[in-house]
């Protein structure tokens, strides 16, 4: 367990080169204009997922750079921690970001001035759409992770945007179906008025993530450096 | 003790075996007498020929990202072999020279006072002066007793001020282990005319080559009677035992 929140910590040591002045400027510029054009600080759970899932990479990307996958053998981390480790550090990771981009977006909306919004007036359905879009995105990190434990973060580069095309080309094929009734939308739709819409997906999204633990762990155990 | 043979004879691969980033066909791999697949890392220091640290983190940063993992890590004494070796703290890693590097990853090693130092060609690429540098320290570590160095190399000059023990290696299997002293009673240089040997007597002679005047090889000591007298038998380099015993493969048994 204390390998295990030490490997934590290595990971976000690892990370920190690629949280430069430069990124942390250019995140804070998307925060604050989604917050701005939408109006809503809850919006900003969907940004603060795709945050996560931009820099979910650093570790992998880092690990792979440096040797770091023989310098865990020599710490004496096991490979199911090594794996365990990078699914925390994406938890955390989607965490941090959302908090990150919450405050900033209260705060750029405060001084902005640009909408005067108040927490109590703003009901769940209002959040729901914006918990689906940071659902989506988590999904994608589940996809992801055992692509990067499976072929390493230069071959998974490429492999790892096929989710994101197929995210969009869904979104496309879904403004296309005519009835919005049937299908996933509809059934969300249904969902939503027995209130179930949150719990049914963190619901799927557990499911997904022990899925996509599953076939990281087998694929690293299997991994040489 | 120095690990050596030809490259691609499997000298990192043995290494990565025992650090368990590679996955043998069998488990007798062992560390300090155990088998399994968690290297002991208090016990250990690693030093790869590529550095297996973050080129942007700071000597600092290193320590702090590793430090937690070792029960025994002594700030004081990664402070005071810092400067020892003249690293500053304050410096990133991709700042440092590869012989610096290389001492960066014994500072590490002798911080959390390690008992077997595992090293995969630490002193290649190395100029003269930093080898040497990296040479003195590894004969300071093992002057401890209790201490002991692998290391895989194949500049042979650096084997002789620092091994005491030597493993060859040739196409994954020892081809001899022993003493430095061993190994230069078991071989002997062997040179003699065209005409010499019968083909039975060429048959002991390892790496036999023909060149124009004559020919040149290598004799195991206890076959030297074997040999007629016209042969000059005399004592052979740590480079020509390398290069005769990958002609004429003959596995230590």
């Amino acid at each position: 367990m204390t390998n295990l929140k030490n490997f934590i910590q290595l990971n976000f040591m690892t990370a920190k080169p690629y949280f430069t002045v430069k990124t942390l400027l250019i995140i804070s510029m998307v925060i604050l204009f989604q917050a701005i054009m939408t109006g809503s600080v809850f919006s900003e759970i969907g940004v603060g997922a795709l945050l996560g899932t931009l820099f979910m990479g650093y570790p992998f990307a880092s690990a792979e750079k440096n040797n770091l996958d023989t310098l865990y053998a020599t710490l004496s981390i096991k490979r199911k921690a090594v794996v365990a480790g990078r699914y925390l550090f994406a938890l955390l990771l989607n965490g941090g970001t959302i908090l990150f981009a919450f405050v900033l977006a209260s705060a750029g909306l405060y001084f902005v001035g640009a909408v005067g919004f108040s927490y109590s007036s703003i009901g769940v359905s209002q959040i729901e759409p914006w918990i689906m879009l940071a659902a989506m995105f988590i999904g994608i990190q589940a996809i992801q992770l055992p692509i990067y434990f499976k072929v390493g973060y230069a071959k998974a580069k490429f492999l790892s945007i096929v989710p994101f095309v197929a995210l969009i080309a869904g979104y496309f094929m879904f403004l296309n179906v005519s009835d919005v009734s049937a299908g996933p939308i509809g059934f969300f739709d249904k969902l939503a008025v027995t209130g179930l819409v949150v719990p049914a997906i963190v619901v799927v999204l557990v499911g997904i993530m022990f899925i996509s633990y599953g076939l990281s762990a087998g694929f690293y155990k299997k991994r040489e450096f | 003790m120095g690990f050596i043979g030809p490259n691609g004879a499997g000298k990192t691969t043995t290494i990565k075996l025992l650090l368990n980033v590679i996955k043998g066909n069998s488990d007798n791999v062992k560390l300090f007498g155990q088998a399994g697949n968690v290297v002991q890392n208090k016990q250990i220091g690693v030093v790869m020929d590529i550095p297996m640290y973050v080129e942007d983190l700071t000597l600092r940063d290193v320590e702090k990202a590793i430090s937690s993992f070792y029960s025994n890590w002594d700030k004081n004494k990664y402070t005071d072999y810092l400067k020892r070796f003249g690293l500053e703290s304050k410096k990133k890693v991709k700042e440092l020279s590869r012989g610096m590097k290389v001492k960066l990853q014994i500072v590490v090693a002798l911080s959390h006072d390690a008992n077997l130092l595992i090293l995969d060609e630490p002193t290649s690429g190395l100029d003269p002066v930093a080898r040497d540098e990296i040479c003195d320290l590894l004969r300071e570590f093992v002057s401890d007793e209790t201490k002991g160095v692998l290391f895989s190399i194949h500049i042979t000059a650096d084997l002789d001020k620092t091994a005491d023990y030597l493993t060859f290696i040739l196409n994954g299997s020892i081809a001899f282990t022993g003493t430095k002293d061993e190994l230069f009673e078991k071989y002997m240089r062997v040179t003699g005319g065209l005409h010499d040997l019968n083909t039975d007597q060429k048959g002991f002679v390892i790496g036999y080559r023909e060149h124009s005047t004559g020919f040149e090889g290598m004799l195991e000591t206890t076959n030297s009677s074997k040999l007629p007298k016209t042969v000059m038998i005399e004592r052979i380099t740590l480079d020509e035992i390398i290069i005769f015993l990958n002609k004429g493969v003959k596995l230590y048994d």
